[in-house]
């Protein structure tokens, strides 16, 4: 593929890996990760963070070797023609399942938040509207949206954070000290698929200005979003304590319900802090709408990917409708996780390990 | 059919450029082809080619403008080997007294001021060429070659001078009419700065710029658009500044106009824009002359069109249209508190009755629990949910800003009065609106005029309708989606290749100096780039003129 004019800048690669991780996830995590291990989950977040830079090193490494094409087309090459449409399929299902899922567990939260009386297909449909509005206009318009809403968004988050300081109690942190290496061990791949999001490097590698500079986008964005989860986890333990987090849906949006505004000027922090989240999910599914386009144009072997991102909306809506009630949406959540999970773990060392055997590819672009 | 576009380049000469449409039914003649092309339509075939028979010529002028009363035509002799003489113009286009004193005057006076040699030498030399070099005394004369170069002359406002014996015609420039003098231009006044606008005349708005800028690389492109209007339209830009691909892109796309007649400068930004499907201008006008040569040092180019004082400027980003002049002219601090006061003041002109809907409707939690309960217990007289008043009062609002700017300035006061006061007062105490709901129409309207540009400020006026139906229908989440579906909106328009959300999307930190805030002039050296100007530096300007 030759390289267009429209190429992703640093800061573009930046705020695009940033924001496709902090999205619907940011306002579960807190209980997700202290759920199952307690304040070990904390450490297992910061150990889930540093494993994902590392696979994000080796997304950049793979991409490096082949700067001028993106995992749908290098695929074949190492994997031949049948594995290649395999691995493409992976990744639809994966892209589309996630998607469709996000929406849901989105329009559940501002069901529960924002609108009691709506029904959730309006919200779910709403919101695709919009993604697909953007998706249809290819990567670049989503990172320009990304750069422009990722301050806002992470601006948004440490003010929640910030203000709820004045309800922090260090207290609950005592325990800390009792490391518990099973527990952390157990809670490492829960964290690690809250990072998810960063596996975007290998399908817009080839867009980048500087694609030498991958690597260091990529752990920037990873890292920024690793200081954000930590910062999140850390504020709600100390405000709510680790057992009565436990039993929080949203508990980010808990913590912002907590802050006392001075001045009595606006009550039920909550809300302003739904209003941005709103911002943080789009961003998200609109990248992963998106890639769950190119990837069925790849796999049907077609060029415009844009009739494509009409057609996702019928299918997103139904997915994102499939589970019945919460247990089932969770459900959904966990298989999809880790669908994508092995997906990024096993993809990008699968297709390394073929690239070294086969000596396939370098850092000239000479056999695409 | 043979379709003529006439252009003007940038020595006055006038070029035609002839393309036939259906060329099969085309035939080679020119006498022939007048029939069938609509901007001329003599009965009589008339060969534009002049011959060197003078009565012949003029008889020629005389078939073509036979339907214009207002045109003057005038026979004399010289007495330079009594050669016949005639002018044409048009009555009222030029200045009478120019041509008597510079033209005929001369002709038939000044022939003593030659010797009797000279005299003898010219019976046989050409007439004209003496005529024109040493008799004729009006500063701007040209030549033109057949008719059909003389006519848009003429009927600009140029005068014809034919003489006996030669077979081309002179125009001499006399062109002067009835028009309004340089005035404060009233859609964009400032407390400070200068108080000269733009005017209908197209040749006084040049003049303005050329005045600001003393630079021999400031070029004034001449073009013409409308087959029958033959409007001017001139691109003006610095060279050196301005990327070339740009300038090239503007002429392309105003020599691709192809319409009758164009009124106004409007019609031609809507000829420019890429994006047809939205409510933001891609293009900046203005009737500042301090504005457009501001636009053009940052390596913009400018479209001026005759007969309208509003210049347009492009590329156009969105933040454009928050800039006023006096932010530059005032202290640093207070130009930056008024921009952020406009970004504001934008906000809740497109959001804060959606933003009322929402949070009365569906959030009232939101509020502070005794304004939550005052809202309520005068929420409590009105029939009406949210939506509806608010869509009741910001329709009125409406009514009285359109039938304000349609009326009289002296009557448009009491139109404001009778509106803002009478009828918000009224329509509390009957009970149609609650306090609160008057109080956010005020200031959504006060806001919605705090925005500089007339043409961006109506846009959010427009877009904040549907975003209260949002509003009205999902709550502060439909107020968010909006945001989000404008915000994608604005990120695809692009204006001339550039992106109207620039610097903010994709961003370019350095041009954040003069976005939401302005810094002290000393720090704004470099020119914006995301314009891509040429010369990206102010300070170090090259002197010689660029190719």
């Amino acid at each position: 593929m030759g390289r267009n004019k429209d190429l992703l800048s640093n800061v573009q690669v930046v705020s695009l890996v940033a924001s496709a991780i902090i999205g619907v996830t940011i306002s579960t995590l807190p209980r997700t990760v202290v759920e199952d291990a307690g304040l070990n989950g904390v450490i297992g977040l910061v150990v889930g963070g540093v494993i994902s830079m590392l696979l994000t090193v080796l997304i950049a490494m793979l991409a490096g070797k082949f700067p001028d094409a993106v995992i749908l087309e290098y695929g074949r090459n190492l994997l031949g023609p049948i594995f290649s449409k395999v691995m493409i399929t992976l990744w639809l299902v994966y892209f589309t399942a996630l998607t469709g899922v996000v929406h849901r567990i989105f329009a559940d939260a501002i069901k529960a938040f924002l609108l009691e009386n709506t029904p959730i297909e309006i919200i779910i449909l709403s919101m695709l509207v919009v993604t697909a509005y953007l998706a249809q206009n290819g990567i670049n318009p989503i990172a320009r949206i990304c750069e422009a809403f990722f301050p806002v968004i992470i601006g948004s988050i440490f003010i929640v954070l910030l203000l709820s300081l004045q309800n922090f109690n260090i207290k609950e942190f005592y325990s800390l000290g009792q490391i518990n290496v099973t527990d952390i061990l157990k809670i490492i791949p829960i964290t690690v698929i809250s990072y998810l999001g960063f596996e975007l490097l290998l399908f817009v590698s080839a867009f980048t200005i500087e694609p030498q500079k991958i690597m260091r986008n990529g752990l920037i964005g990873v890292g920024i979003s690793l200081v954000t989860y930590t910062a999140a986890v850390v504020l709600s333990v100390g405000v709510f304590s680790v057992d009565s987090l436990k039993y929080q849906i949203y508990p980010m949006l808990e913590l912002a319900k907590t802050i006392a505004f001075p001045g009595a000027f606006a009550e039920r922090f909550d809300v302003f802090f739904a209003i941005f989240w709103i911002l943080a999910v789009f961003t998200t599914v609109v990248i992963f709408y998106y890639l769950g386009a190119i990837s069925l144009t790849k796999l049907v072997g077609l060029k415009n990917y844009r009739p494509f991102t009409y057609l996702f909306v019928p299918v997103i809506y139904v997915i994102s409708l499939l589970p019945q009630e919460v247990a089932q949406v969770n459900q959904f959540t966990t298989w999809v996780s880790y669908l994508g999970g092995s997906l990024v773990a096993v993809i990008p060392v699968l297709l390394l390990a073929v690239a070294f055997t086969r000596k396939k590819g370098g850092s000239k672009s000479e056999d695409t | 059919m043979a379709v003529r576009k006439y252009w003007v380049d940038g020595d006055g000469v006038v070029k035609i450029i002839k393309k036939n449409k259906n060329k099969g039914n085309t035939n080679g003649q020119q006498g022939q082809d007048n029939n069938k092309d609509g901007a001329a339509v003599p009965e009589e075939t008339v060969s534009p080619v002049f011959s060197k028979d003078f009565d012949e010529n003029f008889q020629k002028f005389k078939v073509y403008l036979k339907d214009g009363q207002d045109v003057v035509f005038r026979r004399f002799t010289s007495p330079i080997g009594n050669t016949k003489c005639g002018v044409v113009f048009i009555d009222g286009l030029v200045s009478k007294d120019w041509v008597q004193r510079d033209v005929i005057n001369p002709i038939i006076l000044g022939a003593g001021q030659l010797e009797k040699s000279d005299q003898e030498s010219v019976a046989e030399a050409n007439t004209a060429k003496i005529l024109m070099e040493r008799i004729v005394t009006a500063a701007e004369v040209k030549e033109a070659q057949n008719l059909d170069e003389a006519m848009l002359p003429v009927l600009s406002g140029e005068t014809v001078l034919l003489v006996d014996g030669y077979d081309k015609a002179m125009i001499i420039g006399t062109r002067q009419w009835a028009a309004r003098s340089v005035q404060e231009p009233p859609s964009e006044t400032v407390i400070r700065g200068p108080r000269d606008g733009f005017t209908e005349t197209l040749r006084f708005n040049t003049a303005l710029l050329r005045r600001r800028i003393r630079d021999p690389n400031l070029v004034i492109k001449n073009m013409t658009v409308g087959r029958r209007s033959k409007t001017n339209v001139v691109v003006s830009y610095v060279k050196g500044i301005a990327r070339p691909d740009l300038v090239q892109m503007v002429e392309e796309k105003i020599g691709k106009i192809d319409v009758d007649d164009i009124h106004e400068s409007g019609e031609i930004e809507q000829f420019l824009e890429d994006n047809k499907i939205t409510p933001f201008p891609q293009l900046q006008s203005t009737e500042r002359p301090d504005k457009a040569v501001a636009a053009m040092m940052e390596g913009r180019v400018t479209i001026l069109v005759d007969g309208t004082p509003f210049v347009l400027i492009a590329p156009a980003g969105l933040y454009q249209f928050f800039q006023s002049p006096e932010d530059y002219y005032e202290r640093w601090i207070i130009g930056s508190l008024l921009r952020l006061l406009r970004w504001a003041g934008s906000f809740l002109a497109t959001f804060a009755p959606a933003l009322y809907i929402a949070i009365v409707s569906y959030h009232p939690g939101m509020l502070p629990t005794e304004l939550a309960l005052s809202v309520a217990a005068t929420r409590e007289t009105v029939p009406f949910p949210a939506f509806v008043e608010a869509l009741l009062m910001e329709t009125t609002i409406e009514l009285l800003r359109e039938a304000g700017a349609r009326l009289p300035k002296a009557i448009g006061q009491t139109i404001g009065i009778v509106g803002g006061i009478i009828i918000g007062d009224a329509a509390v105490r009957a009970g149609i609106a609650s306090p609160f709901m008057v109080i956010i129409v005020a200031i959504t309207a006060i806001s919605s005029f705090i925005i500089p540009s007339y043409n961006v400020a109506i846009a959010f006026r427009v877009i904040r309708f549907p975003i209260m139906v949002l509003a009205a229908t999902l709550g502060l989440y439909g107020v968010m989606l909006a945001f989000i579906f404008i915000n994608v909106h604005m990120i695809l328009l692009k204006s001339f290749g550039s992106n109207y959300m620039s610097p903010v999307a994709p961003i370019q930190i350095r041009d954040w100096k003069d976005v939401f805030i302005r810094v002290p002039l000393q720090w704004m050296q470099r020119r914006p780039e995301y314009i891509n100007p040429v010369d990206i530096d102010r300070n170090e300007q090259d002197p010689v003129k660029e190719m």
